[in-house]
């Protein structure tokens, strides 16, 4: 009779509270007339087959029941379903970017075996084969692959299209475990000087610039003027890394393709099998500790995760907003059970009728426990449609790095936990209203939700403080009026400072133009900057400076203030101009003009410091100023430069303007300087503006919570209220009592939220590495602020005391 | 009250129980059974699930006659076959009578 009555207990409580009895007695008599085996069987199989129609006819019931329900407070209903949907869809929008970086797939076979090296010393200047022996030596590496990434110019001469590419070694593929989809991949000996004119195009490529012709495997292609022979085609959506469009086997034979930029050159691995990354990093520490970085108090050698390494910063910044939504959730929960406290309070005398009928309470929680999940679902289905839309926007915010790894809501992660979460909210708040309907939980939800509000509040207003705070940086120079065009002369036979110079005098005839002048690297370029170490007075180490190399009128062009001595002329050579911070470490602008820079390594043309210009932040608007030193370019035979064009021009003439002197020269990225400040503040401006969404979001949710709160206690407390009025009582002392029957909760949350707000911004500075928070501090006026809303919307809630009638209420007595 | 549909063929063999008398559910089931010739064996959730059903149809009620306290416990529901259930099974009846004499045309009986 055990298993009958386990299988009992399994049937939707109305019929189990109607039938048990009879049902109980009838499998006793059967037990006795068909022995244990048949009746267990019978058992099973009546109850396999008949529980769901069973319990769905009753769901069907109680959903009903709960549709009459909501259909008596509209309102409440209305502003309880969508503040869940809201925050279900936010994080489940939130969760997919999560999962996109930590649990999806990467296109790579045995995807945690891989591994990214970020300073690279394995010996891939010195060969192939010297690759090959530090590889078959490693105590940590069972294969290792290199690649450089780059623009590359696309097609025949002429063609202005920019591709992006990675020139990689042979076994790029076969160490990814990433067969291609269409051709072959590399054969081992084709990254071999002579033998590495072959290349794989990714899908995107072979659909767009070829229609998705197979013919394509065995012809050749151009890029950067030299001709590859088509081997293959990557699987589609494959573009790692940095979104390469194709992959040429070129890491052992370097000069063979020009190339437009800074490159660097990056390392995976993976690793031995069974080996795991606290070991692997501790045999690379080890390794590490022998060369020039294991030496370098700033350039750490590191190995980690390739999926760590591709997600980035990006990751730590979608766990922060993972975190967030989650304390949204929460918030969210707790106004959905504060709404069902308040609507099953108002039904408790229905409920007692049902009991006193014959109802057991095991129905009633039954129902209660329905219409909650029907509740959440409800939410989690507007969420969902909320979620495809924060999706999108969240997408566009991606970083390069990780942007193959798109956004999928139809993943069945990210949509089970959008449904896993809806059922929770509603199966948890369902459970609050069935174990204690009283005031304990909801003061505690009340402490829960104040506190994750003003935690939530204080870290968005950090945000915008130091969005703010960087919108107002003076990066040193000035944007306003300044065009850019990208020039690349690689692989071209032209004279490259002679088409320099014609391209500064075609920019300088057209109709506007007030200031031109070129530049190899642009101030807050993503494509990097060189550099170069310098043995500097103040200091034993020798100090890293950026080295820009520009013509002259550079410095009018984006004004900045020239402090001392003079800029540069069509005839310098050998000169340079320094910045101030760079002069300051020479003890000042009078002593470091007229010096000779002492580079290291030494080079004999070491220039002489001509002029002394005000600091500009080159690399980041959040980073500080870093010391740069400027050198003529005319002088540097530069195959890729800038031209920076100051006046009130259209683009599309200074466009045409420099493809006239030479079709073949690819000009790209023709733009205003601003939008490269524009685009520093794009992801800074995302995060604080989705912050400041979560933290107004949570506080009106909160304050709807304690108006709900109050409203239920003046509710509740009407008779006694009208006693009070009818003995003296005024008005104010009974605003105050009321109040003050909240009042506990609401202080203890302010003060959770403001001892809670230590370890946040720990964890905000842990996570946002991006270095554009502003310095954190003591925050009172969160807490004020919040404390200040609370206190609003109790005097709101507590007006009807005024409207009160005690004859009205006491006229049974 | 609720629309009668077709009748399952066991709730077709609950009313047919039921035109000789008031019975509790396990004697439905064991007539049902010995009927059929064990061919049809409500388990308890299948045999109630329909009791359940034809209640909320009007076709059957909960009798309040009960036999002898010595004999009877107090834990059974009997149930009776009400005018509608007459109708509905007679229909029923004659549904099938013409479902045969339709078949037999075709095929041999």
């Amino acid at each position: 009779m055990w298993l009958f009555e386990v299988l009992l207990r399994l049937y939707p409580a109305g019929f189990r509270a109607e039938y048990g009895d009879s049902m109980r007695l009838a499998a006793r008599e059967d037990l006795a007339e068909s022995g244990w085996l048949i009746f267990a069987w019978r058992m099973l199989t009546d109850f396999a087959m008949n529980w769901p129609n069973l319990l769905l006819t009753e769901l069907w019931q109680d959903s009903r029941d709960a549709c009459r329900n909501w259909a008596r407070h509209r309102l409440t209903t209305l502003i309880a379903v969508l503040s869940l949907a809201v925050a279900i869809g936010t994080s489940t929008a939130v969760f997919s970017s999560v999962n996109a970086m930590l649990f999806r797939d990467l296109p790579f076979a045995k995807v945690d075996e891989l591994v990214m090296l970020n300073y690279h010393f394995a010996p891939i200047f010195k060969g192939k084969s010297a690759v090959e022996d530090w590889v078959r030596k490693s105590q940590y590496l069972s294969s290792s692959l290199s690649y450089s990434t780059g623009s590359f110019q696309f097609g025949e001469p002429g063609s202005s299209l920019q591709v992006k590419g990675a020139e990689t070694t042979a076994n790029f593929f076969t160490v990814l475990g990433t067969p291609v989809w269409l051709g072959r991949g590399f054969l081992p000996d084709e990254d071999v000087p002579g033998k590495t004119d072959v290349a794989v195009i990714s899908h995107g490529l072979f659909e767009q610039a070829f229609g998705g012709d197979r013919s394509i495997l065995g012809r050749t292609v151009t890029i950067q003027h030299r001709k590859l022979l088509v081997i293959g085609v990557a699987p589609p959506t494959f573009d790692y890394p940095s979104g390469a469009s194709f992959w040429p086997p070129k890491m052992f034979d370097w000069d063979s393709l020009p190339k437009t930029g800074v490159t660097f050159q990056m390392t995976v691995g993976r690793l031995k099998p069974g080996l795991n990354i606290d070991s692997a990093q501790s045999a690379f520490w080890a390794e590490a500790s022998q060369t020039m970085y294991g030496q370098s108090a700033t350039m750490k050698p590191n190995l980690m995760l390739l999926r760590e390494a591709i997600a980035g910063t990006a990751l730590q910044s979608s766990l922060l907003l993972f975190a967030s939504v989650l304390a949204i959730l929460w918030i969210a929960c707790g106004n959905l059970a504060g709404f069902l406290l308040s609507n099953f309070a108002s039904r408790e005398r229905e409920f007692r009728t049902r009991i006193f009928l014959g109802a057991r309470r095991g129905r009633i929680w039954q129902q209660i426990l329905t219409e909650c999940t029907l509740l959440g679902l409800l939410a989690g289905s507007f969420g969902f449609a909320l979620a495809i839309v924060a999706t999108r926007w969240l997408a566009a915010y991606q970083s390069p790095e990780a942007a193959f790894m798109q956004f999928e809501l139809l993943d069945w992660r990210v949509l089970g936990f959008g449904v896993g979460s809806a059922i929770l909210c509603g199966l948890g708040c369902g459970a609050i209203v069935c174990l204690s309907g009283g005031w304990r939980w909801r003061h505690a939800m009340t402490i829960a939700q104040v506190a994750l509000a003003g935690v939530l509040l204080g870290l968005s207003s950090r945000m915008t403080e130091s969005l703010l705070h960087l919108q107002r940086v003076q990066p040193g120079f000035d944007t306003q009026g300044v065009w850019t065009a990208s020039i690349s002369l690689a692989g071209t036979d032209l004279e490259r400072t002679d088409y320099l110079k014609r391209s500064l005098e075609r920019a300088r005839q057209l109709p506007g133009v007030v200031d031109v002048t070129a530049v190899d690297y642009l101030p807050l370029s993503k494509g990097g900057f060189a550099g170069n170490s310098y043995r500097v007075p103040s200091r034993h180490e020798p100090v890293f400076a950026i080295v820009v190399d520009t013509a002259p009128g550079y410095f009018q062009t984006v004004q900045t203030k020239l402090l001392a001595g003079r800029d540069f002329n069509e005839s310098d050579a050998r000169v340079a101009i320094v910045t101030q911070d760079f002069a300051d470490l020479y003890g000042g602008v009078q002593q470091v003009l007229g010096r000779k820079l002492e580079t290291v390594p030494a080079d004999p043309d070491s220039p002489t410091v001509i002029g002394v210009v005000e600091s500009t932040r080159f690399v980041k608007l959040s980073a500080k100023a870093s010391p740069i030193v400027y050198k003529p370019i005319l002088k540097r035979d530069r195959s890729f430069f800038a031209l920076l064009v100051r006046g009130s021009i259209q683009p599309n003439d200074l466009g045409a303007a420099l493809r006239a002197i030479d079709p073949s020269v690819p000009v790209y990225d023709i733009k205003p300087l601003k939008d490269r400040i524009t685009d520093q503040l794009k992801r800074p401006t995302y995060l604080a503006a989705i912050m400041s969404f979560f933290g107004i979001f949570s506080v009106v949710l909160t304050l709807i919570q304690v108006f709900g709160a109050c409203l239920l206690q003046l509710e509740q407390r009407r008779k006694e209220l009208a006693i009070r009025i009818s003995l003296g009582a005024t008005v104010s002392l009974l605003r105050r009592f009321i109040a003050g029957k909240l009042a506990y909760p609401i202080w203890i949350g302010l003060i959770a939220g403001f001892v809670l707000r230590w370890p946040a911004d720990q964890l905000l500075e842990k996570m946002l590495t991006e270095e554009f928070l502003a310095a954190g501090g003591i925050d009172w006026v969160s807490p004020s602020l919040m404390g200040l809303m609370v206190a609003l919307v109790l005097m709101l809630a507590t007006r009807g005391i005024a409207l009160l009638d005690p004859w009205k209420h006491l006229k049974a007595e | 009250m609720p629309e009668v549909k077709d009748l399952s063929p066991l709730a077709f063999h609950i009313l047919l129980s039921l035109l000789d008398g008031e019975r509790h559910g396990y004697a439905l089931k064991r007539e049902i059974s010995a009927r059929t010739g064990n061919k049809l064996v409500p388990g308890p959730s299948l045999l109630y699930g329909n009791l359940n059903r034809l209640l909320e149809q009007g076709l059957i009620v909960e009798s309040g006659d009960r036999p002898d306290a010595h004999l009877d416990d107090e834990r059974r529901r009997y149930y009776a076959i009400t005018p509608e259930g007459i109708d509905a099974v007679q229909a029923e009846a004659r549904k099938m009578k013409e479902l045969v004499r339709l078949a037999g045309a075709y095929v041999a009986l």
